[in-house]
C-alpha cells in the first residue's frame, strides 16, 4: 500500500516527511494541496488536518499529521529498513528524540522566521522585516555554536541520518 | 529500590513541571535538584555541560543526561512501560502515533502562543518587565483559534488522543494552569464546553496537584 502524503512538496515539513520515506524505502504518492488558493483551510482538508496545515497522511486505515510525529511512527515502523534512523537502544532513541526536540522548538522558528522574512514575503511582494531577520540570525548563531560543539564529539556516520538532522537539513535547504 | 532519577531546574518552570508530572503519573522516583535562575545558574559552565542550551529542566539517570522535556517524558514512559500509568504514552504503535501528534499539536500550536501569555501575564508582572498590550491580544487569537480546533476534537474523544489520559494531555498542564489559575484569561479555556470539561479532569488529578502542590511550597 502506498503512503499517500498530502501537501507541497515546497513545504519543509512535508519534505521532512518524504526524506524519511525515501531513508525507509517506503513507496509514497504527494497528493498536492494548493496552498496558494488555501486548499488546507477548506472544509474538506481541515476534516484531514484541522489546524489546517501541511502534511497528513494516509495509510490505510491510519490518518496522521504533524511532520514530526509521522517521521516518528514511520522510523520505528520500519526500523530495520534501511539506514536506522531511531537509534538502537533505549538512550541512542532518547538522544535522537531531545534533538528532534531541539530542532522543533530551538532551531525551527528561527529558521521558519528569517526564511519568511528574507525570501517567502519579498517573493510574495512585502517587505521583510530585516530587524527581525537579523535578531532571528544572532539568536540562531548561537544554537548553531551548540551544534557545531555537538557535530565535532559525536561522528555522524552517513548512514546514520536521524530525524532531528533531516529535518534540519531540510530546514536549512528551504532557505536556498 | 532504584536511585531516584535527577531533575534539575525550578517546579515554576512549566517546562520542568512537565517532567515531574509525567514521573508522578508513572510512580518513578526523583530527586529535585534546584537551578537558581535568577542568579544566572542555567547559565553557568557546569550547568551548560548537562543542557547545552542554558535551558531547564536537565534530567540524569544512572544510564543517560537528557534535556527537552518532551524528549525525557517519552524516555520515562519507554523505561518504565510497566510502572505507574501503563498507557501514558500508548500500548501500541497505532496509539502511541496519535499522542505524538497531539504531543507535536501541543509543541508547535499550542505552546507558542500560550508560552508568551504565560510570560507576559504571569512572570512578566512578577518581574517588573513592561507587558506589551499588542503582543498579548495577537497571541491570545492565535489560541483561542488553538482551541477552536481543541473544543471540536473535545466534543468527539474524552481526551486528545483518544479515551485515556496520555502525555499529549499531560504536555498541556503547566501553561493551562497558569493561564487558568494565574492570570484573568482562564476563560479562554472554561468558556469552551468541552475544552472546559477536559481542563477540569486533567488539572484533577493526583499527579498535577501534587506539582502544583511543588510549586506552591517553593520557587
Amino acid at each position: 500500500m502506498v503512503v499517500k502524503v498530502y501537501g507541497t512538496v515546497r513545504s519543509a515539513c512535508v519534505q521532512r516527511v518524504l526524506a524519511c520515506l525515501l531513508e525507509k524505502g517506503v513507496d509514497f504518492d504527494v497528493v498536492h494541496v494548493d496552498l496558494d488558493a488555501g486548499e488546507q483551510k477548506r472544509p474538506e482538508f481541515l476534516v484531514r488536518q484541522p489546524f489546517g496545515q501541511v502534511p497528513a497522511i494516509e495509510d490505510g486505515y491510519l490518518k496522521l499529521y504533524e511532520s514530526r510525529a509521522i517521521i516518528r511512527y514511520y522510523a520505528a515502523k520500519y526500523a530495520d529498513h534501511g539506514p536506522n534512523l531511531l537509534g538502537s537502544s533505549l538512550e541512542e532513541r532518547a538522544v535522537v528524540d531531545q534533538w528532534l526536540e531541539v530542532e522543533a522548538h530551538n532551531f525551527n522558528e528561527l529558521i521558519y522566521t528569517l526564511v519568511l522574512q528574507l525570501v517567502i514575503l519579498p517573493r510574495m511582494g512585502e517587505p521583510g522585516d530585516l530587524a527581525l531577520a537579523h535578531t532571528c540570525e544572532q539568536k540562531l548563531e548561537k544554537v548553531l555554536d551548540v551544534y557545531e560543539q555537538r557535530c565535532q564529539r559525536a561522528a555522524i556516520l552517513p548512514e546514520r541520518l536521524s530525524p532531528w538532522l533531516i529535518s534540519a537539513i531540510f530546514r536549512a535547504l528551504d532557505i536556498l | 529500590m532504584a536511585t531516584p532519577v535527577k531533575v534539575y531546574g525550578p517546579p515554576l518552570s512549566t517546562a520542568v513541571s512537565r517532567v515531574l508530572a509525567c514521573l508522578l503519573e508513572k510512580d518513578v522516583n526523583f530527586q529535585l535538584i534546584s537551578v537558581n535562575m535568577s542568579k544566572g545558574e542555567h547559565k553557568a559552565p557546569d550547568f551548560l555541560k548537562i543542557q547545552p542550551f542554558g535551558q531547564v529542566p536537565a534530567f540524569q539517570d544512572e544510564e543517560i543526561s537528557l534535556f527537552e522535556s518532551r524528549a525525557i517524558c517519552r524516555y520515562i514512559c519507554d523505561k518504565h512501560a510497566d510502572k505507574g500509568n501503563r498507557g501514558l504514552y500508548g500500548t501500541n504503535p497505532l496509539v502511541k502515533a496519535s499522542i505524538d501528534q497531539w504531543l507535536e499539536a501541543e509543541g508547535q500550536n499550542f505552546n507558542p502562543p500560550s508560552s508568551v501569555l504565560v510570560f507576559q501575564l504571569a512572570f512578566a508582572p512578577r518581574m517588573k518587565i513592561k507587558q506589551d498590550p499588542a503582543v498579548i491580544k495577537q497571541n491570545e487569537e492565535k489560541l483561542g483559534k488553538v482551541l477552536d480546533v481543541y473544543e471540536k476534537r473535545l466534543g468527539e474523544s474524552r481526551f486528545l488522543a483518544g479515551d485515556e489520559f496520555s502525555l499529549a494531555d499531560l504536555s498541556h498542564l503547566p501553561n493551562t494552569h497558569y493561564l487558568v489559575s494565574v492570570t484573568d484569561r482562564g476563560e479562554l479555556f472554561t468558556s469552551r464546553k468541552n475544552v472546559g470539561r477536559w481542563w477540569g479532569e486533567i488539572s484533577g488529578r493526583d499527579s498535577w496537584k501534587k506539582v502544583v502542590e511543588m510549586q506552591n511550597q517553593g520557587s
